[in-house]
C-alpha cells in the first residue's frame, strides 16, 4: 500500500491520540509498577522456600577443632550456620569455612551414587553402579586377598578424626588381618612427639591460653587455624574487652607480617627458619641472668647441668650448650633480631608469668626439625609452667567406652603379624603416611581424605595412585583422590549422618562431640560406618562376629555409654543460659541430672557436646613420665631409641639450613588464606568469590613478595611469572607487599584443585606440590615449611 | 478567490478529519486504559479446593490459631500445611463434594494443595508477623480483610506480571480497583509499600527504610 502524505499524517494523528489517551489512563503507570514488583519476585533469584524454622545444635566437622554450631533448618533444608554461644570450645566464634559450610553440603561436587571406573586413571570414565554391586566388588576382593594369605596388603588411609567411623575402619582392617590403618598427617603429630621426648607423655599436649599472661608464639598462626581455630578466635576476641594493662601479651615471631602478626601485641620479624636459635638465645638470657624457675629446674628437670651416666661418662647439659653457643649477639647473626630485643623478650617472658612458649608454624605442623620444637618447649620448663595455670598441660581423654576386642581368625592373625606398610619410625607413636610402601598394597580404602591433593610429600601421593591396583574412595565429594580411585562410594556428609569425635586439639579438658542427621543424605549417600559394618557382615565368619551392631548409631551409643558411666562431666546446655554472657567455662551448664542412660543420650543428641571442665593444675610430676621421671632437656629417649652417641643430637639445638642450590635465590613459604579449607575439603564457592583481586583473578593465583624482591627480579605488581622449586614449576602472578621479608615468596594454600566443581577447578596452583616435603631424619616426620625457589618473568 | 476559499475549506476538512482521527485514538485508548487493559492484566482464578473459613470458624468452632499459628521461634506458619489439615481430615468428615475431593485427591494421595498465594512479601522485605500481631496488636483483618469470615473465597485475581493476588469482596467492584494506585475497601490482597507506609504514618510509627529493608 502506498502511503501518501495525508495518510501518513492521519496515521500519526491516530498514533498520537492513542498515545495521549493511554498516557491519561492509569494503564502504563500500572505496567511500570507491576514490572518493578515483578523484578522483586524473580523465581530464579536464590531464596529459601518459606517454612517451619528450627535451630538445632551440632558440632562443626569441617576440621577437628570441635566448634559448637547452631544450624537453622527451614522445613527440609538447612539455611544458616552460626556459632553456638554457650559452647565450651568456641563460645560463639566460628571460622569462615563453617559459616559457608552449607555450600559444601549442597555443592554440585557432591557425589550422589556409587560409581565405578571403567577407563584408566589417566583417562577416567565412570559408570554408575548399585550399592549391592559395589559391596560385592569390595567383599569379593577382600575374600580373594584373605584366601591368598595377603590380607596384610589391604590398607586404609583416613582423615584424622577420632570418630566411630574411623574406629570401624581400623576394626575392619584388624578383623580381616591388616594393621595398615593410616591417618593423614595432622598438626598435633610433631607437637606430641616433642612432648613425648621431653616429658615422656604419650598423648595430646594442651595449652592454657585463656589463663596465661604472656605468649611467645614462634610463628603459630593463632588466628588462622593453629590448634583449635574457634577456641583461639574466641580467646583473642575476649582479650579486647580487657583493660590494656592486664591484657595478655602475645609476641608473634614470624618472618612475614601475617594477619596474626598484625593483630598481636608485637611482631618480631625473624629470619625464616631461625625460630629454634631465638628460643635458645632467650634460654641463654634466662639462664645467664638467673631469671629461670630454679626450684622447678632443680627438682623436676634432667640434663640441665652436665651429668655423668652409669658408666661414668660425662655428658653435656642444656645449660653448657646454651651458654656456649647462643648468646644474644651470636643469635642476632642467625635470627636478624637485634640482641637488645632478644634480651628484652627474655626479661618479659620471665617476668610476666604465667608465660607460655608455643611453636609449630602455620596450623602447627610446619617445623624445621624436632629440635626446634624441643628448643621452644625448653622455655616452658625454664619458667616452670608445666601443668600450671596458664602453662603447658596434658589433654585428658574423654572416658568413652572401648568397643569389645576384635577376635581375629587364623587368616587375620597371619596378616597381623606382617610388618606395617607405612613409614612409622620407632619414635613415632602415631602413623606415618610419609614413606608408605605403596607397591605392596593391593586394596586401599580412602576414608574422608584427599591425599593426592594435600600431601606435601608428593612422591608418596603419586605413588599411591600409580602403584595400588584397586582403590575405593569413601567420599562425599568428587575430590582429586576420588577422581583417581577405581570405585567411589558416596558417603553422607556432615549434617546428614550420625558422627562423633573425641577431643579438641590443644584443649586440656575432655570433649566429646556428637552429631545426628539434620537432613536426609543426598541421593544414595550412606554413612561410611554403616557401609563398613555391612562389608564385615557380608564377609561373615569371625569378621562378622567382630561387628555385632546393625548400624554406626549403635556403635556411637556404645562409645557414649562410657561418658555416662564415668558420672563426671556435663552436657553442654542448649537452653540453660542463652546469651547471658559466659565467663566461666562451667557456668550455666547442667550436670549429673540424668538418672538413666537413655535420658543422658537424649540430652547428648540434642546438645551435641559432652565435656568435663575440671582440670587438676599443680603437681607437674604427674606429667613427667620419662625414664628419669623428670623433664628432660637432654632427651634420654632419643639416646636410647636412636642410639645417638653425640650429646648434641639429644639436646635442643639449632641446625643451620642447607644453603640453597645454585640458581635458587628465593625462599618459598606456604601461606594460609583459610586454614581449614586447605586440606581434605575444598573451599566453598562463596569463599572463593570473596577473595580479593590480589589473591585470585580468574584462574591466576597471586604470590606475595617484597617490592625489593620483585624489583630485583625485574617484576612489577600484577606481572605474570614462572615460579620454580625443585618439586614443580608453575605460572603465577606477582603481588608486592612490604610485610613480606626480602627474598621470601608467599604462596597461598588451598588452591589449584583439579577436581571438585567449576568454582574450584583450575583456580591457581597447589602450593603443597610446589613447596614439597622432606623427611626429618630423626623422627621420620614429613617436614615442610619452606623450599628454595626461583622466579622469572614470563 | 473562490478557489482560495475552496482550498481553505479543503484544508479545514483535512484538519477536522485529522483532529477527528486524533480524538478517536485518544478516546479509544483512554477508555481502554481505564477499563479493559487493567482487567486484562489480571487473571481470574479459583482455589483448587473450596475452603470456607466461616464454616470452620463459626460452624465447627475452631479458633484461628489452630491452623494459623506462630512457630516456637516466633516465625509465622502462614497458610497451614497438609499436616495441619490432616490432623482432622484423615477421613471424610462430612458430605460435601469439595471435602470428598480434598480427602481423595490430596489427603489420601499425599499431595499438597497448591493454594493461591495471596499475601507474600518479596525477599527484599523483612516482614514479621510476630512484631505486628503479638507486639503491636494489629488485628488480622486490618491487613487481610474479611478473609476469616469468607463464605466462598474461592475466586481470586492474580496479576499476570507480578503474580500478586487479590480477592474482591462485594457484588460488583469496579473493574480496575484492585490494580489501582489506591485499593478500594472491598479489595484485599498483597500489601504494597505505600500501604505499609500509610499505616505506619497513621499510627505514628517510624517509616525508616531499614525497618523493613534490612
Amino acid at each position: 500500500m502506498k502511503l501518501d502524505r495525508r495518510a501518513f499524517v492521519k496515521t500519526m494523528a491516530f498514533g498520537g491520540g492513542s498515545a495521549l489517551g493511554l498516557m491519561l489512563s492509569p494503564a502504563p503507570w500500572y505496567l511500570v509498577r507491576d514490572l518493578a514488583f515483578w523484578t522483586q519476585n524473580w523465581s530464579w533469584a536464590p531464596a529459601p522456600e518459606p517454612g517451619e524454622s528450627v535451630v538445632q545444635h551440632a558440632t562443626c566437622r569441617f576440621c577437628e577443632g570441635g566448634c559448637g554450631i547452631e544450624v537453622r533448618r527451614v522445613d527440609e533444608r538447612l539455611v544458616h550456620i552460626d556459632g553456638s554461644k554457650n559452647h565450651p570450645v568456641n563460645k560463639g566464634a566460628i571460622c569462615p569455612l563453617a559459616t559457608a559450610g552449607l555450600q559444601l553440603l549442597y555443592s554440585p561436587a557432591r557425589l550422589k551414587e556409587p560409581i565405578r571406573q571403567i577407563g584408566s586413571r589417566d583417562n577416567p570414565e565412570w559408570e554408575p553402579i548399585s550399592w549391592s554391586q559395589a559391596m560385592a566388588e569390595i567383599t569379593g576382593r577382600i575374600r580373594e586377598l584373605r584366601g591368598a594369605g595377603k590380607s596384610h596388603t589391604v590398607a586404609c588411609i583416613a582423615g584424622n578424626a577420632e570418630s566411630a567411623a574411623n574406629e570401624l575402619f581400623e576394626r575392619l582392617l584388624t578383623a580381616i588381618g591388616s594393621n595398615n590403618f593410616v591417618k593423614t598427617p595432622s598438626a598435633t603429630e610433631a607437637q606430641n612427639l616433642a612432648f613425648w621426648l621431653m616429658q615422656g607423655l604419650d598423648g595430646n599436649a594442651a595449652w592454657d591460653i585463656e589463663n596465661t599472661r604472656y605468649v611467645l608464639s614462634f610463628g603459630c598462626d593463632l588466628l588462622g587455624g593453629w590448634s583449635a581455630p574457634g577456641r583461639m578466635q574466641s580467646a583473642f576476641a575476649r582479650l579486647l574487652d580487657e583493660p590494656e594493662e592486664t591484657r595478655m601479651q602475645v609476641v608473634q615471631i614470624e618472618p612475614n607480617l601475617s594477619v596474626t602478626a598484625a593483630k598481636m601485641s608485637r611482631w618480631v620479624p625473624i629470619e625464616p627458619g631461625a625460630e629454634g636459635a631465638l628460643a635458645l638465645a632467650i634460654a641463654h638470657v634466662l639462664i645467664r641472668d638467673s631469671l629461670y624457675d630454679k626450684a622447678f629446674v632443680e627438682k623436676h628437670c634432667f640434663g640441665f647441668d652436665d651429668w655423668r651416666d652409669g658408666e661414668g661418662e660425662s655428658h653435656r647439659g642444656f645449660k653448657t650448650e646454651v651458654l656456649a653457643g647462643y648468646s644474644p649477639k651470636a643469635a642476632e647473626l642467625i635470627t636478624q633480631i637485634p640482641a637488645r630485643e632478644i634480651e628484652e623478650l627474655a626479661y618479659e617472658f620471665a617476668r610476666n608469668r604465667p608465660s607460655l612458649a608455643i611453636g609449630g608454624r602455620g596450623s602447627g605442623d610446619r617445623i624445621v626439625d624436632i629440635y626446634e620444637l624441643m628448643a621452644i618447649h625448653s622455655l616452658n620448663a625454664l619458667v616452670g609452667n608445666i601443668n600450671q595455670r596458664g602453662g603447658v598441660l596434658r589433654q585428658s581423654r574423654a572416658p568413652i567406652s572401648r568397643l569389645p576386642e576384635v577376635k581375629p581368625d587364623k587368616k587375620a592373625i597371619r596378616g597381623l603379624s606382617a610388618k606395617r606398610k607405612d613409614g612409622s619410625f620407632p619414635l613415632q607413636t602415631e602413623y606415618g603416611l610419609a614413606g608408605l610402601t605403596t607397591d605392596e598394597i593391593n586394596l586401599l580404602f580412602l576414608h574422608e581424605t584427599n591425599p593426592y591433593y594435600m600431601l606435601p610429600d608428593g612422591k608418596t601421593a603419586d605413588a599411591i595412585f600409580t602403584d595400588v591396583p584397586f582403590i575405593v574412595s569413601f567420599s562425599s565429594y568428587r575430590d582429586e583422590s576420588s577422581a583417581r580411585a577405581d570405585l567411589i562410594l558416596p558417603i553422607a556428609a556432615s549434617f546428614e549422618r550420625w558422627d562423633d569425635h573425641v577431643g579438641v586439639p590443644g584443649l586440656q579438658y575432655p570433649v566429646y562431640s556428637l552429631n545426628h542427621p539434620l537432613v536426609e543424605p543426598a541421593g544414595q549417600a550412606r554413612n561410611a560406618g554403616d557401609v563398613v559394618i555391612e562389608i564385615a557382615r557380608q564377609l561373615g565368619g569371625a569378621v562378622a562376629d567382630s561387628f555385632p551392631w546393625m548400624s554406626v548409631t549403635e556403635v556411637i551409643r556404645e562409645r557414649a555409654r562410657g561418658l555416662y558411666k564415668s558420672g563426671g562431666g556435663m552436657i553442654c546446655g542448649s537452653e540453660t543460659n542463652g546469651e547471658s554472657g559466659q565467663d566461666e567455662i562451667s557456668g550455666g551448664f547442667s550436670a549429673g541430672k540424668y538418672s538413666t542412660f537413655s535420658e543422658f543420650w537424649a540430652g547428648l543428641v540434642q546438645s551435641g557436646c559432652w565435656f568435663d571442665p575440671s582440670y587438676a593444675y599443680g603437681d607437674p610430676s604427674r606429667f613427667l613420665l620419662t625414664a628419669s621421671g623428670k623433664f628432660e632437656f637432654f632427651s634420654q629417649t632419643l639416646r636410647r631409641e636412636l642410639k645417638f652417641a653425640e650429646d648434641i643430637l639429644c639436646l635442643p639445638h639449632y641446625n643451620p639450613p642447607i644453603p640453597n642450590p645454585e640458581g635458587f635465590d628465593l625462599t618459598l613459604m606456604p601461606e594460609d588464606i583459610l586454614s581449614p579449607a586447605n586440606r581434605e575439603i575444598g573451599m566453598p564457592a562463596m569463599l572463593m568469590k570473596q577473595l580479593g583481586n590480589d589473591v585470585l583473578v580468574k584462574n591466576d593465583l597471586f604470590v606475595r613478595m617484597n617490592i625489593a624482591t620483585a624489583v630485583y627480579h625485574g617484576l612489577r605488581d600484577g606481572d605474570s611469572a614462572i615460579l620454580e622449586s625443585s618439586y614443580s614449576k608453575v605460572k603465577v602472578r606477582v603481588n608486592t607487599f612490604a610485610g613480606v621479608r626480602e627474598g621470601v615468596v608467599l604462596v597461598p594454600l588451598g588452591f589449584g584443585h583439579t577436581a571438585y566443581d567449576q568454582y574450584l577447578q583450575d583456580k591457581g596452583i597447589n602450593a603443597y606440590r610446589l613447596i614439597g616435603a622432606e623427611r626429618d631424619p630423626v623422627t621420620g616426620l614429613s617436614t615442610w615449611w619452606a623450599t628454595p625457589g626461583k622466579i622469572s618473568r614470563v | 478567490m473562490e478557489s482560495g476559499v475552496k482550498k481553505l475549506k479543503k484544508g479545514e476538512r483535512e484538519f477536522a478529519i485529522t483532529a477527528g482521527v486524533f480524538f478517536v485514538g485518544l478516546i479509544i485508548f483512554l477508555l481502554a486504559g481505564w477499563t479493559v487493559l487493567p482487567r486484562l492484566s489480571y487473571a481470574e482464578k479459583v482455589q483448587p479446593v473450596e475452603f470456607r473459613h466461616a464454616f470452620h470458624g463459626e460452624d465447627v468452632g475452631i479458633t484461628c490459631d489452630t491452623c494459623h499459628f506462630f512457630y516456637k521461634d516466633g516465625s509465622w506458619a502462614g497458610i497451614p500445611k497438609m499436616e495441619i489439615c490432616v490432623d482432622c481430615h484423615v477421613y471424610l468428615l462430612g458430605q460435601s463434594p469439595e471435602e470428598k475431593k480434598f480427602v481423595h485427591e490430596y489427603v489420601l494421595k499425599n499431595r499438597h494443595v497448591k493454594w493461591g498465594l495471596y499475601f507474600r512479601q518479596p525477599e527484599c522485605v523483612s516482614f514479621s508477623h510476630s512484631s505486628h500481631v503479638r507486639m503491636a496488636k494489629v488485628a488480622c483483618e486490618t491487613c487481610h480483610g474479611p478473609q476469616g469470615l469468607s463464605k466462598k473465597p474461592t475466586e481470586y485475581r492474580t496479576n499476570r506480571i507480578t503474580k500478586y493476588s487479590f480477592v474482591v469482596y462485594g457484588a460488583e467492584a469496579p473493574s480496575n480497583n484492585y490494580g489501582g494506585l489506591k485499593k478500594e475497601k472491598s479489595v484485599w490482597g498483597t500489601i504494597r509499600m505505600d500501604e505499609c507506609a500509610d499505616c505506619h504514618r497513621s499510627r505514628g510509627k517510624s517509616t525508616a527504610c531499614f525497618l523493613c529493608h534490612k
